[in-house]
């Protein structure tokens, strides 16, 4: 009991009543004068290089030790069309085995930058053609050139695909191509292949990027909503670790029946 | 510790119950294979030390109140999670006793998720991001491993 603290129980409060305090977080901007000038490339773009991880999620690691759930700036509940969002609540109580993370594939966009990268960082690298992200998890990888350049046709993919360009000093990415199969979370909120996604990555100081993705997709839900995280950079000389989810997963066979495992050994 | 500091550390453990039911870690949900009600403390001799990911293990002799001895397998973060936190592969070797505060796997199995371990030498470390653990500056955590480790 002695480490809870006013800090630790004014987040845990911000945390629980998280949709409620999304509708009035304003989104960063770059033109905070009270900021540090941001470091830039010779093209004169932003450099977004760096380890970073969602500040959020760390937070929460940090201050409740709540681990890897929802950041503060993801407005649930989401806005399902009739009858969908009932299939969520039952995949949540009874299917949460067929969460495809669970299984090991990559967690699409934008889990990858919501909820694994609170607990793992990424590296962002770039030169004048491409931003690349190199996540710990899963060794995901987005190779994203800014060149606006249309989405191919007839592929698809877990993390879809991703085309970059510049908005003043704000990186947009268009990702599109979806596979459809992934869940935007393991409450078992999901998309289909349909799935739209705009993220913006601004740089506010040299230690700070406001992101946000903005998803839409007809097929599931009434309308396009938007999610606003924090990226903070890591400024130790931590690194990325090796980190596989195959080498020895032994979770998903302690999923019960009741969890959506047919083949439980246990019950 | 005052009224107010209670009251206040009522509120955040009745917060904190409501969103840790959601909790999870980095590529499984927590709540679907272990349960937040069933709290547990092993102290037993272990057998082996897996550090591999996704999650690494413990496998842990405990000698029951009749003698008997019960083998458990105990699930701690991730190598990168571990490594951050000063653990090292040499951390823990067969024979050595440990006491591990976790949770119990749901489906009755005897895998437990280890939140907590005490090393021989008395220094608390953490087996996962969960529940009061942190990734960052934990007041758990050893020292930082010296330089010859890294």
């Amino acid at each position: 009991m002695r480490n809870w603290n006013i800090p630790a129980v004014a987040f845990a409060l911000v945390f629980a009543l998280a949709p409620a305090v999304v509708a009035q977080s304003p989104q960063a901007t770059a033109d905070n004068s009270n900021s540090p000038p941001i470091p830039r490339l010779a093209d004169g773009h932003p450099n977004l290089q760096g380890l970073w991880h969602n500040e959020v999620g760390a937070a929460a690691l940090r201050q409740a030790g709540l681990g890897d759930i929802h950041s503060p700036g993801v407005p649930l509940p989401l806005p399902y069309l009739p009858v969908l969002d009932k299939i969520r609540e039952y995949r949540l109580e009874h299917d949460p085995y067929h969460d495809p993370e669970a299984h090991c594939h990559v967690p699409g966009v934008p889990r990858i930058i919501e909820q694994p990268s609170s607990i793992m960082p990424f590296r962002i690298i770039q030169d004048e053609k491409y931003v690349t992200i190199l996540f710990e998890y899963v060794h995901d990888l987005r190779i994203i050139p800014q060149d606006a350049s249309p989405h191919p046709k007839n592929y698809w993919a877990w993390d879809g695909d991703s085309r970059g360009r510049w908005e003043g000093d704000t990186f947009v990415v268009d990702v599109a191509n979806f596979n459809g199969r992934s869940w935007l979370d393991m409450d078992a909120n999901f998309v289909d292949e349909n799935e739209h996604v705009v993220e913006r990555y601004t740089l506010v100081d040299p230690n700070t990027i406001a992101y946000s993705a903005t998803i839409e997709d007809p097929t599931v839900f009434t309308r396009p909503w938007t999610m606003h995280l924090t990226l903070k950079k890591n400024v130790s000389k931590d690194r990325i670790v090796y980190y596989d989810c195959h080498e020895g997963e032994r979770d998903v066979d302690h999923y019960t029946r009741s969890e959506g495992n047919a083949a439980s050994k246990h019950e | 510790m005052n009224t107010k500091r209670i009251a206040l550390a009522a509120i955040a453990l009745v917060a904190a119950f409501f969103v840790s039911q959601r909790a999870a870690s980095a590529h499984h949900s927590f709540g679907a294979e272990y349960a937040f009600n069933k709290p547990v403390t092993l102290h037993g001799i272990v057998v082996k030390w897996e550090m591999i990911n996704p999650h690494s293990y413990i496998t842990l002799d405990v000698t029951n109140d009749d003698g008997s001895v019960t083998r458990w397998s105990v699930q701690a973060g991730a190598p990168s999670f571990l490594y951050r936190n000063g653990w090292r592969k040499d951390s823990v070797k067969p024979g050595d006793e440990l006491t591990i505060t976790g949770y119990m796997a749901k489906d009755g199995s005897h895998n437990v998720f280890g939140q907590q371990v005490k090393l021989p030498d008395g220094r608390r470390v953490l087996g996962g991001p969960l529940i009061g653990g942190t990734t960052f500056d934990s007041p758990d955590s050893p020292s930082p491993a010296k330089k010859s480790d890294q």
